[in-house]
């Protein structure tokens, strides 16, 4: 207790007079530096595109890979990570999760709701980024709910914990756009909502999309027009709305797509087919394996839970054997987490198509890392380990698909943003620094100027509840 | 080539399970050999390798490295393979769920505060497509537990196996589950909380009047029930009382109660509380129990734990606090059952425990806490919860660790019959993958 | 009785008088109406008077005729007209600005209705699910979208608020319509109380936005914070084409006429940065996307709230963006769970708020308090108090009430310093206003004097200890101190200011300089407090020094809470007062 004092009087004293640290007040701990150059040595290297190296090091400079092998030769000056016995995986990518998004995530007082979007926003303070990192996922498509037809607009961010929110986004990531199917869409709602059966959906998505293909020939028209010395065109209305469902039909941004039934789903695909695009994933896709060859045909990356089934009639059809199904009927599939608790964990997730229809390791894991970043069109920079991606990089105490791998550090661009051992260090700091509040106001709350009446404080027009809960 | 071996697969796998039916079906006092596997007995004898455990109607007749077999039993090759109890799961709701949303379909939760006299094995659907799904990944047992008011009603213990319920059971009421009223606070749940900025709960002191009310009635419904039971040995006539006569057992001390608390306040209180009115508990949930440590260990409360599989229930908390509750009750001597207790997850009981152990419970401890522990909790473990010689043949068959999910399960016996490793979901499986 | 009328209470001052005056005329046989019985001409004397925008006078005098200030100075003579009031043992502040309040708003609530009010249609057999209405076509107003409301058409002169607020010595205030993404303009009043057209100051003042809410003003779209984000991003992207398609046709014959709207129109003022834009935001999130709207479109922003703005101090120094700051701060909940374990982030937020505007003044940042609508107005200057006791520099939290507000405001031509020909807005206090047992006693609106009830004056405070003790040691001038902490040995300067038995001043080292508060001298005992904001603390910290004075020796102990305490010994420099 003595000893715990005088490290808070010396953390006190040390910062005596120094300025207030903007990152006090959000409680954002900053990321570890680890300079310019790492080198992750003697791990299990699994680079899920190219195999495993047993005894191999990675070399990280300017927050990307620069060369893996087993013989990377340490530069002068660079950090070096001694990984041996430990396993290195890239870092998760969760291509279906809500995290990082305040005030709410579904836009439900419309059946479309494509003109919002959930990178407008994005909440850097949500703790489950952190919590989430410490799992090992390094990327996260952020989604739009599943109460609308036509959704909103999604984003993919990187878990770079302490960023503010642009610097979570993920740069040049493709955009996407959430549409949804089946019970959730036609739930009944107050006030009362058009569609409330499977076949309104299906309708107001192809209304959708005939107005948005309205849109889009209003524009070309006013465009050749203009083009012409026409000045008498009248510029159209950009309209959020149609905007991005215009971009899905001009294969600017992907279709992901919420369905459960193979009926729904099978249906959705053909409709995508009436408008010339392709859906780039189902979400959930719970009975996808009714339909795999269908799936694969059509070019869908499902999107799968793993294991869950029975918590609605729709999911009552479900098994687990699902993503090795569709793996080996030929589709590219990956495994979400859909909720942050889930998202942890989602090595053993993974690790459950090898239970349940017998993927290799590999396979499995590429269902967490390669095949989501391929779908988000984002395998360029993540989802493997090679020389030139990104260095978001997981190093675990096990093989990632055993039960009893923990993650132990956690990098994302090369920098570290978790590591087990700085965790318990901050959680040493954060008592002290309760301590040292608490007393404080205990003190304060003796001194006049605070036994004064406390201001009765309504809620300000201004400071309404921040999260959905 | 391929699709014909796949067809012979299939008709042999059809084969298979049609006898495997059939003796599910029949009285099975076939006998059993499973030889040179490695034996988790979570006995006394420890970890046996290379040795073999002998069934015979339906119970485990010898375990060890020599044993003799009897004439005309199925010997399984467990050469490479690991035995272990059937695991045991201690809360769930089980048999009374069938899907979530559809309240048809749910049989949990009835209407009043305080129905002790409710039996969830008169409600028990043994038909549920959970049952089989839970049992093919070694789940042998499981809690149906009510879950409504303050008194739910009393939870069975089941054999995850049969053809009715009434064969199911093993214990037909198991323990009185008592939702212990709660005082609230930490983690958003109940009110008065007093940590969200801006938001209000109610005033703590309204809350609190509130729970003593509760907590007095619920004492007020055991002085009840003791007087009952006193006036019965009394007078022979006395009126039955349907809802005193069910807690008769419970005031005796003779049936367990569930209490669910999970705060560490709710919990303590909850200890306390049956410490007055002498009942024989465990809690229920324990989110927070580490908290509560010191009086659990010192009450000798067990706890049967929620799924650990649980996000941090306040923003300061570690990051894992919830993975490490287990390894911490087990530090501060605390005894403690893992559970899954969504029945739809009963299947991923091995992985709450796997889980545990990746941070920071020992192995051993892990492995009791899905088998022997909950058998003692519920008071079973004469006859569950390990492999020795006497007890009932629930057995689990692995190509390896039993935690990890890679691990494939090889034999499942349920009091000493060879299940079937089929459900629904192996079923469409089948079917799906057979598609041209 | 003009001081009689000027004291009732300013809801039904109108009312009284006329009836006052009836009742005159019955019983005097002669009839003036009220308001010329207001004193034009006032003499304020003796008094300690703060400009603001020049030094204080200890002693002056301040004259104002028709509302307007007519001289201030040290020794004026006193004109004949003048009605004296002997301001002695007062000080006089300009009238304070609330620079964001509902005080004398009025404000309908546009209506949210977005579905027809007609029944459902039948079923069309029995047990078929009901019809589906179809939207009623939502109006511009239905959707919060009414950016032409003015606010000065929404003065009421009997608002039960403007009382309260002119007690507390709020004499101006901007007021906003409320309700909806785009509520309306905003004006600026004084709360005089008189007639709505003789209380706006300035309007419009500028254009407002809600975007911190989850929430739409109906039912209807939209209902969640996407939503309302990408509704005013719709609504600004239409204004810029309604701007360009109408120049279109006005210019080009053959071009379709494009559709009016008022709530477009009413827009383009804002888009052409006529006007400022204030957007509502507390926390960084909130203030950053406030600004990333505010830059994707070219307004000229203004933030509203700004509870939590000081780790965005530095980018909102930068773009030059000032800060209506409000000074509601969050408390611990009274009747809460007393063993609940409260977030780190809710302490820190808690501990954090008071320090907030000292924060922003240390960056640089141009903020004007605001009252936030709190339901108590004196809470409002008491905040603003605590605000100075967290760090805030006394001068600045003065200017922060009226010279800035002014400023950021456009009418410091008019208002926010006592200065000759600036609107007559002042207040007459017991002594400092940020001194606790200071009250509010006179307060003059456009040259009206009001009188505060004593009743309405703060009684939990005895003022200032009562009587000085006979004068003890004099402690002004400069100390050097040596600080010994784990670290090794500080040498700080303390800078000590002495008013009888209490010190001001302020404790300087090579790493900055803080304010000193609650200062003491009591004996041969000096105590006084600073408060710091170490890193990773999320807040200041309080220390508490206290020690023995000898001659020109002092020495004794700085504590920090619980955290223990480190020695110092120090000596005063000599050749200073």
């Amino acid at each position: 207790m003595h000893n715990l004092k005088n490290v808070a009087l010396k953390r006190i004293c040390c910062a005596l007079f120094l300025a207030v640290s903007a990152c006090a007040v959000r409680g954002i701990a900053e990321p570890s530096q680890s300079g310019g150059v790492t080198v992750i040595k003697d791990a299990t290297v699994l680079t899920v595109s190219r195999g495993n190296i047993a005894k191999g090091s990675i070399l990280i400079r300017d927050g990307k890979i620069a060369e893996v092998g087993p013989n990377v030769a340490v530069p002068a000056g660079a950090t070096v990570i001694d990984a041996a016995g430990k396993f290195v995986m890239p870092g998760i990518v969760d291509p279906h999760n809500h995290i990082a998004s305040d005030g709410g995530t579904n836009e439900g007082t419309v059946a479309v709701s494509s003109m919002v979007s959930i990178e407008e926003t994005i909440d850097p303070t949500d703790i489950n980024i952190y919590r989430i990192l410490a799992g090992g996922v390094t990327t996260v498509h952020t989604m739009h709910g599943s109460a609308n037809p036509v959704g909103g607009m999604n984003a993919v961010i990187k878990l770079r914990w302490g960023k503010d929110a642009r610097g979570l986004l993920f740069e040049g990531a493709k955009p996407t756009l959430k549409f949804a199917l089946g019970e959730n869409v036609k739930r009944a709602r107050t006030p009362a909502r058009y569609p409330s059966t499977r076949m309104g959906t299906m309708d107001v998505i192809r209304d959708a999309f005939i107005r948005a293909r309205g849109y889009m020939r209003e524009w070309d028209d006013y465009r050749k027009r203009t083009a012409a010395g026409d000045k008498t065109a009248l510029m159209p209305r950009k309209d959020r709305e149609l905007e991005s469902i215009a971009e899905v039909l001009r294969g600017e941004r992907l279709a992901f797509v919420h369905g459960y039934r193979a009926d729904e789903m099978l249906m959705a695909m053909r409709l995508a087919e009436e408008f010339g695009f392709r859906i780039r994933s189902f979400e959930h896709c719970l009975e996808g394996y009714k339909i795999a060859n269908e799936i694969a045909a059509h070019g869908v990356f499902p999107s799968m839970l793993s294991d869950w089934w029975a918590y609605k009639v729709e999911a009552y059809e479900a098994t687990p054997y699902t993503t090795a199904l569709l793996t080996r009927k030929g589709a590219t599939v990956m495994v979400h987490s859909d909720g942050a608790e889930e998202a942890r964990h989602l090595n053993q997730e993974a690790a459950k198509a090898i239970k349940y229809g017998g993927l290799n390791e590999q396979e499995a894991l590429a269902l967490v890392t390669l095949n989501p970043a391929k779908a988000l069109m984002i395998d360029h920079r993540v989802g493997s380990i090679e020389p030139g991606k990104d260095a978001d990089l997981v190093v675990w105490s096990h093989h990632p698909l055993s039960i009893y791998a923990v993650p132990q550090t956690v990098f994302v661009d090369g920098q570290i943003y978790f590591d087990i051992e700085k965790d318990l260090e901050m959680r040493r700091q954060m008592e002290e620094e309760r301590k040292a509040l608490e007393a404080r106001e205990q003190k304060s709350a003796g001194t006049p100027a605070e036994r004064r009446r406390p201001p009765a404080s309504a809620a300000s027009p201004t400071n309404v509840p921040r999260h959905n809960d | 080539m391929q699709t014909r071996v796949r067809k012979i697969t299939i008709l042999l796998s059809g084969l298979l399970l049609l006898s495997a039916v059939v003796s599910l079906s029949g009285a099975d006092s076939r006998a059993y050999v499973i030889r040179d596997a490695k034996v988790y007995t979570m006995g006394a004898a420890g970890v046996l390798e290379r040795a073999s455990v002998v069934i015979i109607d339906g119970k485990i007749a010898e375990v060890g490295v020599r044993v003799r077999t009897p004439s005309g039993a199925r010997v399984i090759q467990g050469r490479g393979l690991e035995v272990y109890p059937g695991m045991i799961n201690a809360m769930s709701s089980i048999g009374l769920t069938e899907v979530g949303s559809v309240d048809v379909t749910v049989d949990t939760t009835e209407m009043g505060d305080f129905k002790p006299q409710l039996r969830a094995l008169e409600a028990v659907n043994w038909d549920s497509e959970h049952f089989p799904v839970a049992r093919v990944n070694g789940v042998t047992a499981s809690i149906s537990a009510p879950s409504g008011g303050v008194i739910a009603g009393q939870a069975a213990l089941l054999h995850l196996a049969g053809w009715t319920s009434e064969e199911m059971a093993v214990l037909k009421s198991a323990g009185m589950v008592i939702n212990f009223p709660s005082l609230g606070g930490g983690g958003g749940r109940g009110g008065g909380g007093g940590a969200a900025p801006g938001g209000r709960g109610r005033p703590f002191a309204e809350i609190r009047r509130e729970h003593d009310r509760r907590v007095k009635e619920l004492a007020e419904w055991l002085e009840k029930a003791r007087h009952y039971a006193k006036a019965v040995q009394a007078n022979p006539s006395t009126p039955r009382d349907r809802e005193l006569e069910a807690l008769v057992p419970l005031v005796r001390g003779e049936m367990l109660g569930l209490m669910r608390a999970d705060t560490a306040r709710d919990i303590r209180n909850a200890v306390e509380f049956a410490k007055k009115e002498n009942l024989k508990v465990a809690i229920v949930g324990g989110r927070d129990a580490v908290e509560a440590a010191g009086v659990l260990q010192k009450e000798n409360v067990p706890v049967i734990l929620g799924s650990v599989y649980s996000l941090p229930s306040r923003r300061d908390d570690a990051y894992d606090s919830r993975y490490a509750v287990p390894a911490r009750l087990a530090e501060a001597g605390v005894r403690f059952a893992l559970t899954s207790p969504s029945p739809s997850d009963t299947r991923n009981l091995p992985f709450e425990a796997g889980m545990s152990v990746a941070y920071g419970l020992s192995r051993e401890a892990a492995l009791k806490a899905i088998t022997i522990r909950p058998a003692e909790i519920l008071g079973v473990a004469d006859r569950l919860g390990s492999i020795e010689q006497g007890k009932v043949a629930d057995l689990v068959v692995t190509d390896g660790d039993l935690l990890e999910i890679r691990t494939q399960v090889k034999n499942v016996f349920i009091a000493g019959k060879n299940i079937p490793l089929e459900s629904k979901h192996t079923r469409l499986y089948e079917r799906y993958m057979s598609r041209p | 009785m003009s001081v009689q009328l000027a004291r009732l209470p300013n809801d039904r001052a109108p009312r009284r008088a006329a009836a006052a005056a009836l009742l005159m005329a019955g019983l005097l046989a002669f009839s003036v109406p009220a308001h010329t019985q207001e004193t034009a001409v006032w003499a304020i004397t003796n008094a300690r008077i703060v400009p603001i925008s020049s030094p204080t006078l200890e002693k002056g005098t301040v004259l104002i005729r028709n509302g307007i200030i007519e001289a201030i100075g040290a020794s004026l003579s006193i004109p004949g007209d003048a009605r004296i009031l002997d301001g002695a043992g007062m000080t006089v502040y300009p009238g304070f600005i609330d620079a964001f309040s509902d005080v004398g708003l009025e404000e309908a609530r546009p209506q949210a209705a977005q579905r027809p009010a007609a029944a459902p249609a039948a079923p069309a057999w029995p047990g078929a699910p009901v019809q589906q209405q179809p939207d009623a076509e939502p109006t511009e107003e239905s959707r919060g979208l009414t950016p032409y409301r003015q606010a000065a058409d929404m003065i009421s002169s009997t608002h039960r608020k403007i009382e309260p607020a002119r007690n507390a010595g709020i004499t101006t205030a901007l007021v906003a319509p409320r309700s909806g993404f785009f509520p309306g303009q905003s004006a600026v009043i004084n709360l005089s109380g008189r007639a709505p057209g003789q209380m706006v100051v300035k309007t419009p003042v500028a254009y407002h936005i809600n975007m911190s809410q989850a929430r739409g003003v109906g039912r209807g779209y939209p209902g969640s914070q996407m939503g309302v984000i990408a509704f005013i991003k719709q609504t600004l992207m239409d204004a810029r084409r309604y701007e360009a398609v109408w120049n279109q046709y006005r210019s080009t014959p053959g071009v379709p006429r494009p559709e009016h709207s008022p709530a477009l129109e009413a827009l383009q003022a804002a888009l052409k940065r006529h006007l400022p834009v204030v957007i509502g935001g507390d926390t960084p999130v909130e203030i950053e996307r406030a600004l990333a709207l505010a830059e994707e479109w070219g307004l000229n922003p203004v933030i509203a709230g700004g509870m939590e703005a000081a780790p965005l101090a530095a980018l909102l120094k930068q773009r030059n963006v000032p800060v209506l700051l409000a000074v509601k701060f969050v408390e611990r909940e009274r009747d809460g769970d007393p063993e609940a374990r409260e977030e780190l982030e809710t302490i820190k937020r808690r501990v954090a708020a008071p320090a907030n505007a000292a924060a922003l003044a240390k960056a640089g940042v141009r903020f004007a308090f605001v009252s936030d609508d709190m339901a108590n107005p004196r809470d409002f200057i008491r905040n603003v108090g605590r605000a100075v006791e967290a760090g805030l520099d006394r001068q600045a939290a003065l200017r922060a009430l009226t010279l800035t507000p002014a400023e950021i405001l456009g009418i410091a031509d008019h208002f926010g310093s006592i200065e000759k020909n600036k609107t007559a807005n002042l207040v007459l206090a017991t002594g400092d206003i940020f001194a606790s047992g200071t009250r509010v006693k006179y307060v003059f609106v456009d040259g009206q004097r009001f009188e505060i009830p004593e009743a309405e004056a703060p009684a939990e405070r005895p003022a200032a200890a009562g009587a000085a003790p006979p004068r003890a040691l004099d402690v002004s001038g400069t100390w050097n101190l040596a600080l010994t902490t784990p670290q090794g040995t500080m040498d700080v300067t303390l800078t000590v200011r002495q008013e009888g038995p209490s010190i001001s001043g302020t404790l300087s080292s090579m790493m900055g300089a803080s304010e000193i508060y609650d200062g003491s001298v009591a004996g041969n005992r000096m105590t006084f407090k600073i408060s710091f904001a170490p890193q990773g603390m999320g807040g200041a910290v309080e220390v508490v020094f206290s020690g023995t004075v000898e001659g020109a020796r002092i020495s004794g102990s700085a504590s920090i809470g619980e955290m223990g305490s480190m020695a110092f010994t120090g000596t005063k420099v000599p050749g200073e007062q």
